[in-house]
């Protein structure tokens, strides 16, 4: 297993947002979902929709950690893996093999 | 020519023959009905809507009438007709008014799809629109009430009919339905409000309805713009209390109280979030004081 996965977001093409005051609310057309997602979810979300083609977890880091510098690297790693995690389940993320 | 203006016996004769074709803000519905209760309600509720005429298209054919067999004369009983097929169960016959308006909220939501529908009131102040989404027991009718008893014009008791991109509701102004404990509120706080007779044991408690006013009734065909969004909720003997809102709490619970968002689909979303972009969101609670929640909202339409 590669030791730096790649997150791609699902079916980018098919998801509206907008980004209000920090927090963002999303539409996936392709299942007819909506979500409300907090400025830290909000913002793992914008990362992964900003690289339709796939972005590595460490490149992401550095993108989320810049808007989150108060955190500890290594707690905000654990944070972005469960909203990965999260984003997995609600089929707007999918963890790639490439 | 309005409701008012049948000549006498006109309105039964239609009622009980070829239809009565109201005009009801953006759709026509021609109403048939031989019950009593329904031919006076609507003189006294829809009295300032237009008549169309039987050349104007009816987006709706709708019927309130009783049923065949022993329960059209003993404990009597009303049935809901949509394009002559029966809707929902029966009801008891005294409740037959309430009845069509169920059915109508039930026509124009699940089928006028030309407009995001969201259940909400809607006032209107210098063309702008106050959303008021909740679901029921909120305190939503109470304070619809309360608003249109002190000037705001009444654009819906019940239905928010939003255009494509947001940018304008259309009103719909038909009787506000108040219930229960909020029956004696509005009639302590709006003594002159023609309201209907009390209805009890329907499935929401009891219920009265309010005659809109004629106002807001011949002022229907202007629409608004986005103001406010506020979600009201009513907790007894609670203190006023405005607090802001975050656009995307407010978004989320248009799309919990609306009817045919999915419908839509992306357009729906983008029309959602325009409106919400171009409004003002708050929460609201009250505990009754509806003279406090009146200067509440006055003052948020006199705000910059």
């Amino acid at each position: 297993m590669h030791d730096d996965p790649m997150w791609c977001p699902v079916a980018p093409d098919a998801v509206a947002w907008r980004e209000w005051e920090g927090e963002v609310v999303l539409y996936n057309h392709a299942t007819g979902d909506t979500h409300h997602l907090d400025p830290f979810g909000g913002s793992v979300m914008l990362s992964l929709l900003r690289h339709p083609g796939g972005i590595r977890m460490r490149a992401l880091l550095q993108e989320i950690s810049a808007g989150f510098e108060t955190e500890p690297i290594a707690q905000l790693a654990g944070d972005i893996e469960r909203v990965l995690a999260d984003l997995a389940r609600l089929h707007l993320a999918v963890r790639t093999t490439a | 020519m309005i409701v008012g203006d049948l000549a006498a016996g006109e309105l039964r004769r239609r009622l009980r023959g070829s239809g009565l074709r109201v005009r009801i803000g953006p759709v026509v519905a021609e109403v048939r009905s031989p019950f009593g209760v329904v031919e006076s309600a609507m003189a006294m509720h829809y009295a300032a809507h237009h008549v169309a005429t039987h050349a104007e298209f009816a987006d709706f054919h709708v019927a309130v009438s009783p049923p065949f067999g022993p329960r059209r004369w003993i404990k009597r009983q009303s049935l809901f007709h949509f394009n002559g097929n029966v809707a929902f169960l029966p009801l008891a016959a005294t409740q037959a008014f309430a009845l069509l308006e169920w059915g109508l909220n039930w026509c124009i939501s699940s089928h006028c799809h030309q407009f995001l529908i969201v259940h909400a009131a809607v006032l209107e102040r210098d063309g702008k629109a106050l959303i008021l989404p909740a679901p029921p027991g909120s305190g939503k009718s109470t304070l619809c009430g309360a608003l249109v008893a002190c000037g705001w014009r009444l654009f819906s008791d019940e239905l928010a009919l939003i255009e494509p991109n947001g940018d304008r509701l259309i009103a719909l102004p038909r009787p506000i339905s108040l219930k229960n404990e909020s029956i004696a509120t509005i009639a302590g706080f709006w003594p002159d409000a023609a309201m209907s007779p009390v209805v009890h044991e329907t499935a929401k408690g009891s219920v009265a309805y309010v005659r809109p006013p004629a106002t807001s009734v011949r002022l229907a065909g202007r629409p608004a713009g986005p103001g406010w969004i506020v979600l009201p909720q009513y907790v007894k003997n609670a203190p006023t209390e405005l607090s802001s809102l975050s656009r995307c709490e407010a978004f989320m619970r248009l799309v919990d109280n609306a009817f045919n968002y999915n419908v839509h689909g992306r357009a729906g979303f983008d029309t959602l979030a325009d409106l919400v972009a171009a409004s003002r969101c708050f929460r609201f609670r009250y505990g009754g004081d509806l003279q406090e929640a009146v200067r509440v909202f006055d003052a948020l339409a006199a705000a910059p």
